[in-house]
């Protein structure tokens, strides 16, 4: 019972940082897309910024495998 | 609900903000001899594919005018392009303005049988009524030819004009069918802005403040002219922001333009007002009331640039600018065409 809880929290900690992630992404993504589009000058600047979000992913991997580690 | 994102078109017109031109710019421009070097300084700017173009077809003074037309126009019409459709909706709303101002443009010079060149130089780049539209509206002979071509084409703003074309014709009193096309504009626009998203309410804003001033401008006008009160009440517009109906009725009731200014006072419109008071004071002009107050409205709307980055401030805000700036070259060319001094074109500019 103990391991399947801590199974399902590591799971949600992973899937939580992930919309997190996808939803930052996205939101910069249109934004940065919209910056390019009117000067491309900005992409590398917008490449940068697009990957900034992927720490918070990061974050839930590492809090979900501190978890599997307690299993 | 979730908010519409607008972050694309955001960012899209942030960058187009930062092509806009600054202050220095102009002051250069003013610092410049004659046309030619303001083509050159031209082409360091968003305008200048448009206008060379045009100047090859056109020569230097109209070139450039049709340049500046073509390159805004070109620019409202791409973010009507890259703006989600409820946006886009409330966009056109306001743009509808334009429309009226330039029906109004074409109504006024075949008024006083202007030529169609200067009628079309003198319409403004926006709105949604195509240019071609617009030329051919310029095209006929005479104001019954205008609202029947309009009426043609089912272009909504022909009601009203129809309604009025009759007593325009008895009297030739010209304002009858402006108002009608103003309280036409206002009363649908403020009918299609329900709805509590902050987007219509800044576009609320927009246009309730327009209300208020064209009211006040209105009021002025005829009190100079003295006007029964009953007759001003029927050339006012409900729905303004700060000055509601009952208000307006009241400062009707007043016989002198400059107790209406006293009475006004108050306002949030006192201040300019004043300012716009002292210049008609010294210079004789009423136009100088008008201008003062149209600047309060550019600069009001310019400043929604520091609005919520997120709603549709940041595209009001960018049209406002972007048209003041084609109207500020355009008095800066015309201007140096007549080799007005510097200061006196300085004046006559709005530099936000």
């Amino acid at each position: 019972m103990n391991t399947a809880l801590l199974g399902f929290d590591a799971a949600f900690a992973v899937a939580l940082s992930g919309l997190c992630t996808a939803w930052a992404q996205s939101r910069i993504g249109a934004a940065g897309a919209g910056a390019i589009a009117e000067k491309p000058e900005t992409a590398p600047m917008i490449i940068v910024l697009e990957a900034l979000p992927e720490t918070i992913i990061l974050f839930g991997f590492v809090i979900a495998f501190l978890i599997i580690g307690k299993m | 609900m979730l908010k519409a994102d607008h972050g694309y078109a955001n960012a899209r017109v942030r960058a187009m903000k930062s092509r806009l031109l600054d202050q220095s710019v102009f002051e250069k421009m003013l610092g410049m001899k004659d046309l030619s070097e303001i083509l050159t300084a031209l082409d360091k700017t968003s305008y200048r594919n448009e206008v060379h173009e045009e100047v090859l077809k056109a020569g230097l003074l109209v070139g450039i005018e049709e340049g500046l037309r073509a390159a805004t126009s070109a620019d409202l019409q791409k973010i009507l392009k890259i703006i989600d459709l409820e946006a886009k909706n409330l966009i056109e709303v306001l743009l509808g303005r334009w429309d009226v101002q330039n029906l109004k443009t074409i109504l006024r010079g075949k008024h006083i049988g202007a030529a169609k060149a200067d009628i079309i130089s003198s319409l403004a780049p926006a709105g949604c009524l195509h240019d071609s539209v617009l030329q051919e509206l310029a095209e006929q002979p005479d104001i019954r030819g205008v609202i029947d071509l309009m009426a043609t084409w089912s272009i909504p703003y022909s009601k009203p004009l129809t309604a009025e074309l009759g007593k325009y014709q008895q009297n030739l009193a010209l304002q009858n069918l402006e108002f009608s096309l103003d309280k036409f504009y206002y009363q649908n626009t403020l009918a299609r802005l329900t709805g509590r998203s902050l987007d219509i309410q800044l576009v609320r804003e927009v246009i309730t403040r327009e209300i208020d001033l064209t009211n006040i401008m209105t009021l002025l006008r005829l009190t100079r002219e003295n006007l029964a009160p009953e007759e001003k009440e029927k050339y006012l517009l409900a729905g303004g922001r700060r000055l509601n109906w009952g208000s307006l009725v009241k400062l009707a009731q007043v016989q002198d333009a400059d107790d209406l200014i006293v009475a006004l006072e108050k306002s949030v419109y006192g201040k300019v007002l004043q300012e716009g008071w002292q210049l008609f004071l010294v210079s004789g002009k009423f136009s100088v009331i008008e201008r003062r107050l149209e600047n309060q409205v550019i600069t009001k709307n310019i400043a929604l640039f520091r609005a919520d980055p997120l709603s549709i401030a940041l595209v009001i805000a960018y049209i406002w600018a972007k048209l003041n700036e084609v109207v500020n070259l355009r008095i800066l060319i015309r201007g140096k065409e007549v080799d007005m001094p510097a200061k006196m074109i300085r004046q006559a500019l709005v530099l936000v």
